[in-house]
Parts: structure tokens; C-alpha cells; sequence
């Protein structure tokens, strides 16, 4: 009954309670320190983001320098992977072969040749395939032998074109035909 | 207040991009700096057994060299030495788990063999386990008379001492042998020979270089090499784009094309070539040439040598006799000159517009004098006296 009486009591001058509301000041400083401690859990996900960043980027950058600097000759396919000089004396001879091979097919005599070419070819691939599997220092060793192969090919173009020249000095070679893919030896 | 700041995503992406670049870089050099700082493990299997004399021994090994040494004992010793570098004993232990030098060792055979697993693939990117180095290296003493069949890939083969058949295929590698009894079957490619006091020797060889002494049978097919043999009592050769040096010996029979092939002192020869230059000097007994496109020079023709017979082709010959000797010559040229001296005496000669024939004699004229004969298709003969 009492408690029945407390709370007419409230209900008839709620309006006198009402009046007082608290400063703008109050409410000021309660969302400052809402804001704050919501601005430092935005910048504790912020250092993570960019933590997590830098360790993936860490990653990436190494396997790629890893990747790309590897010595391991599993990954040797190209020439060009064992060094720099191998490559270049490679493209000199592809060159050189080229030309002469040309030189031959405007005196109608690649045939001569065709065949020894093409095993010499086969001996490159062969060489090309070893080096996938070959131990580090072998792998230097194989490459030297490939080169070889390439001279070996310059050198019979070059003796039988010489001996074709000596032997029929006054015979003008056919008049340069525009190459055929098949004309075309690697 | 913080203030949050938001960089634009180009921006944000370049950064990135250089940033990866520079880690790239710096791993790279990483590798580079400790790619051998490596030390060397080794792993010795010996084994050795009694067998019999005849045994046959097959061996099959790759990067490292095959020695082979025939001993006075019915046993056969196998050492097999795989050397590994690596910067660690775990990544040379990981090399070894790889390599296995299988050895079945019975009575009448012998089987030793090198397998190499690939090596995995590891998704760990920095240096250490990748850069091991090895070499799987094989020595062999057996009975003289066992026989052997050989497989070598990029590595040298050494040969000693043996009476039994040898078969052998050499990739990339150098062949040494000496005191070889047996009957050689070799097949070789890209590398070095050197074998002294064999007895026969049936050889397919590739971009070879070296040399053959003392052999009573060799006969070679082979491609862009340089070979120089002494003493070989009959040879048989199948060339191109070679270069032969042969000193001494019996007999020489060669069938090639774009060759280089100079003969000394050998007792007989027979060879049928095209575009190709023939040296041939103090030739003893016969010889006999068969040339297309060449340029052929027989020179110190001796008075023991019984016959010179020459055909061609756009052939230039030149024959040169010793001073004093006797020789007759029967020559015929069709659309090409013959070209004597003036000690020649000449008891014939027809010359036409196409056709020029010569006949006559130098020194003595007594039928068991040398004869030179010739037939020649355009090109030239042209024969001088020392």
C-alpha cells in the first residue's frame, strides 16, 4: 500500500522532476570518450592491417627473389637462366648458323647436311633436357658441351660451303629465296 | 583526436609494387651471397666377392667418372663414392636419400647401377636445401677376362688392364684405355679418346677428338672429329667433316665426305671420298683413290709401292714420284689436262678436243717397275718427279 503511494506521488509531479536535464557539457564529454575509445579500436585494426600487410609483402618479395635467383638446376630451362655470356654466345651462334645455313640453301646443297644437322639438334634437346636434373657443377659442364654442339654445326656449314666454293668457284649461288619455315634449323 | 589519414589506392598499390621489388632484390642477393658456402660429405660402398673369370659386369652411372681395372684375382672389388656438397649435413644427407648405387653381385654377374631420384621441389624459398652439389664416382677391379657393358653419362671412363669384351656408351665424357685385349664396341659422343694397345675396336664417334696407338683392328664411323692414329694394323673408316692423321700401319680403307685425311708411311691404301683433301705421303705398297670434288696430293711416292691407281671427278691430283725411281704411267683424262715432266718417257700419247691419253715410263723400263694409272672426268693430273 505504501509503495502504491510512492508511486502516485511520482506520477503527479513527474513534471517537477522533469525540469532538471543535465548540461550540453556533460553530454559533450560522455560522447568525447564514446569517440575515443572507438577511434583507438579503429587504429589497433589499422596497425594489424598494415602488420599483416608487411609480413605478406615480406613473403611474396622473398619467394620472388628466391624464385628468380634460384640455383638449383631443376629450374634451368633457358640458357639463358646458367648466365649471361652462355646466352649471348648461344644467340651468336643461332646467328651464325642461320646465315650460313641460308648461304648453303642458295647453292642448293642443304641436303648434304640436313641430315648430320638435325642429330646434332637431337643432341642439343638431349643436352637441354639433362640440364633440368643435372647437379650445379655438371650443369656448367653440360652447357659447355651445348655450345660445343653449336660449333659443331658452324664448323660443318663453314667446311662445306668452303669446299662447295673451292670446287666450283665459278658456280654463282641461286638467287636468295625468301626462307621457308622448314629452311629454318635451331 | 586522431586523425586517420587515407592515401590514395595508386599510391598504396606503387608502394606496395616497389616495396615487393626491393624484398625481391634483397633475397636475391641473399641467395646469390650464400649459394656455396658449402663443405664436402662423402659416402663409400665397397664391396667384394669371388667370381668367376668370365664374369659379365654391367655398369650404368651418371656425373662422375667409371674406372675399370682388370686385376689377377677371381674377385671383383666395387667402390662406389658419392661425394656431395652441401652447407649442411642434413641437406647432404637429403642428396643421399636421392642417390642409390644398386649392386647385385653374382657369380657369372655383375649388376651396378646408379639411380637419382628428382630432386622435391621444396615451397620454402630461402637458400639452404636447394644447392646441393654431387658426384657419383665408380672403380671396378676385376678378373682380366670378365666382360663388361658400360653406360657412362657426364663423366670420364678409364679402362685398364682387361681381356675380356668391353661395350661402351660414353655421353659427354672421355674415353682413356690401354692394354685392352678384347674385342671395344664404343659409342661415344662429345668428349675425349685415348687408347693405346688395343686389339679391336668398332667405334661410332661424335664431335670426338684425340688419339688411337697400336690396335690390330679399328673401324670407326664418325662425325666432326679430329683423330690421329699410330701403328694400326687395318683401319676402316666411315667420315664426315673429320679430320684423320694417320702415321704407320697396314692398311687404311676409308669411305667419306667434306674430310680432311693425311696418311704417313702407311702400307695400303683405298679410299673413296667427295669434297674432301687427301694428304698422301711415303705411301709403302698400294693405292688406290676414288675422288669427287677433292684435291688429292700423293707425295714421296717410294719405289716400294706397286701401284697408284686414280679416279676422279673434278679431281685435281698430283703425284709425286722419289728422284730415281722407276714407275710406268697409263693415264686417261676426258675434258681434262695431264701434266708430266720431262724425265717421263713417253711411248704414247693421243690428245683430242675432250680426251687426252698418256702412256710411258720413268727410269727403267721393266714390267715389275710401280704403275701409276689414272682416269680422270674433268678436273687435272698432274705427275712430278722429287
Amino acid at each position: 500500500m505504501q509503495r502504491d503511494q510512492f508511486e502516485q506521488f511520482i506520477h503527479h509531479n513527474r513534471d517537477a522532476f522533469d525540469g532538471d536535464v543535465p548540461e550540453l557539457k556533460v553530454w559533450g564529454s560522455i560522447r568525447q570518450e564514446l569517440d575515443h575509445r572507438k577511434q583507438r579500436r579503429l587504429v589497433l585494426w589499422r596497425v594489424a592491417g598494415v602488420a599483416a600487410t608487411v609480413i605478406g609483402l615480406l613473403f611474396c618479395g622473398a619467394a620472388l627473389g628466391g624464385y628468380f635467383s634460384t640455383t638449383d638446376p631443376s629450374a634451368i630451362v633457358a640458357l639463358d637462366d646458367v648466365g649471361a655470356r652462355y646466352a649471348a654466345q648461344e644467340a651468336a651462334y643461332q646467328e651464325e648458323i642461320q646465315q650460313k645455313y641460308q648461304q648453303l640453301a642458295s647453292y642448293e646443297q642443304v641436303g648434304a647436311v640436313h641430315k648430320d644437322l638435325e642429330r646434332l639438334d637431337a643432341t642439343i634437346a638431349e643436352l637441354r633436357e639433362e640440364l633440368k636434373t643435372a647437379p650445379p657443377s655438371k650443369a656448367e659442364d653440360i652447357v659447355k658441351h651445348l655450345l660445343e654442339n653449336y660449333r659443331v654445326k658452324v664448323y660443318i656449314l663453314e667446311r662445306v660451303l668452303n669446299r662447295i666454293q673451292m670446287t666450283n668457284p665459278d658456280v654463282e649461288p641461286a638467287a636468295p629465296k625468301k626462307a621457308r619455315t622448314d629452311d629454318r634449323i635451331i | 583526436m586522431i586523425e586517420s589519414y587515407k592515401l590514395p589506392a595508386r599510391v598504396s598499390l606503387c608502394g606496395a609494387f616497389v616495396f615487393v621489388l626491393l624484398l625481391t632484390l634483397a633475397a636475391s642477393s641473399l641467395k646469390a651471397q650464400s649459394s656455396c658456402d658449402c663443405e664436402t660429405y662423402s659416402r663409400l660402398i665397397k664391396k667384394e666377392y669371388e667370381v668367376y673369370p668370365t664374369v659379365l659386369v654391367n655398369i650404368s652411372n651418371k656425373y662422375g667418372p667409371v674406372r675399370i681395372e682388370g686385376w689377377a684375382q677371381n674377385r671383383i672389388r666395387v667402390e662406389a663414392l658419392t661425394e656431395v656438397q652441401a652447407e649442411s649435413e642434413q641437406a647432404a644427407a637429403q642428396v643421399f636419400d636421392r642417390i642409390k648405387t644398386e649392386m647385385n653381385i653374382q657369380q657369372r654377374l655383375v649388376n651396378i647401377q646408379t639411380e637419382i631420384e628428382p630432386a622435391k621441389t621444396s615451397w620454402w624459398p630461402f637458400p639452404g636445401m636447394q644447392t646441393a652439389d654431387y658426384s657419383i664416382g665408380i672403380r671396378v677391379y676385376l678378373p682380366r677376362p670378365a666382360a663388361i657393358s658400360l653406360l657412362n653419362k657426364h663423366g670420364k671412363v678409364e679402362l685398364r688392364n682387361i681381356m675380356g669384351n668391353i661395350s661402351a656408351e660414353v655421353i659427354s665424357g672421355d674415353v682413356f684405355g690401354s692394354d685392352l685385349e678384347g674385342e671395344i664396341t664404343l659409342n661415344q659422343k662429345d668428349g675425349a679418346i685415348n687408347l693405346e694397345q688395343i686389339t679391336r675396336l668398332n667405334a661410332d664417334l661424335v664431335n670426338v677428338e684425340g688419339s688411337l696407338t697400336s690396335a690390330e683392328w679399328i673401324k670407326v664411323r664418325s662425325r666432326s672429329t679430329a683423330l690421329r692414329f699410330r701403328n694400326i694394323t687395318k683401319l676402316e673408316s666411315e667420315t664426315r667433316y673429320d679430320n684423320y692423321f694417320v702415321d704407320g700401319g697396314g692398311s687404311f680403307f676409308n669411305e667419306g665426305r667434306f674430310d680432311e685425311i693425311s696418311l704417313d708411311q702407311v702400307r695400303e691404301v683405298k679410299i673413296r671420298s667427295s669434297l674432301s683433301r687427301l694428304y698422301l705421303d711415303k705411301i709403302r705398297s698400294n693405292v688406290e683413290v676414288e675422288a669427287d670434288s677433292s684435291r688429292v696430293r700423293i707425295t714421296d711416292v717410294p719405289a716400294t709401292c706397286r701401284k697408284v691407281k686414280l679416279e676422279g671427278r673434278f679431281t685435281d691430283f698430283r703425284v709425286v714420284l722419289q728422284p730415281s725411281v722407276s714407275f710406268r704411267l697409263q693415264a686417261v683424262a676426258h675434258h681434262a689436262g695431264i701434266r708430266y715432266p720431262r724425265a717421263l718417257r713417253v711411248t704414247e700419247e693421243i690428245e683430242t678436243s675432250d680426251r687426252h691419253t698418256v702412256k710411258g715410263y720413268f727410269g727403267q723400263p721393266h714390267s715389275t717397275a710401280g704403275l701409276v694409272e689414272a682416269s680422270i672426268n674433268y678436273g687435272g693430273l698432274t705427275i712430278e718427279e722429287d
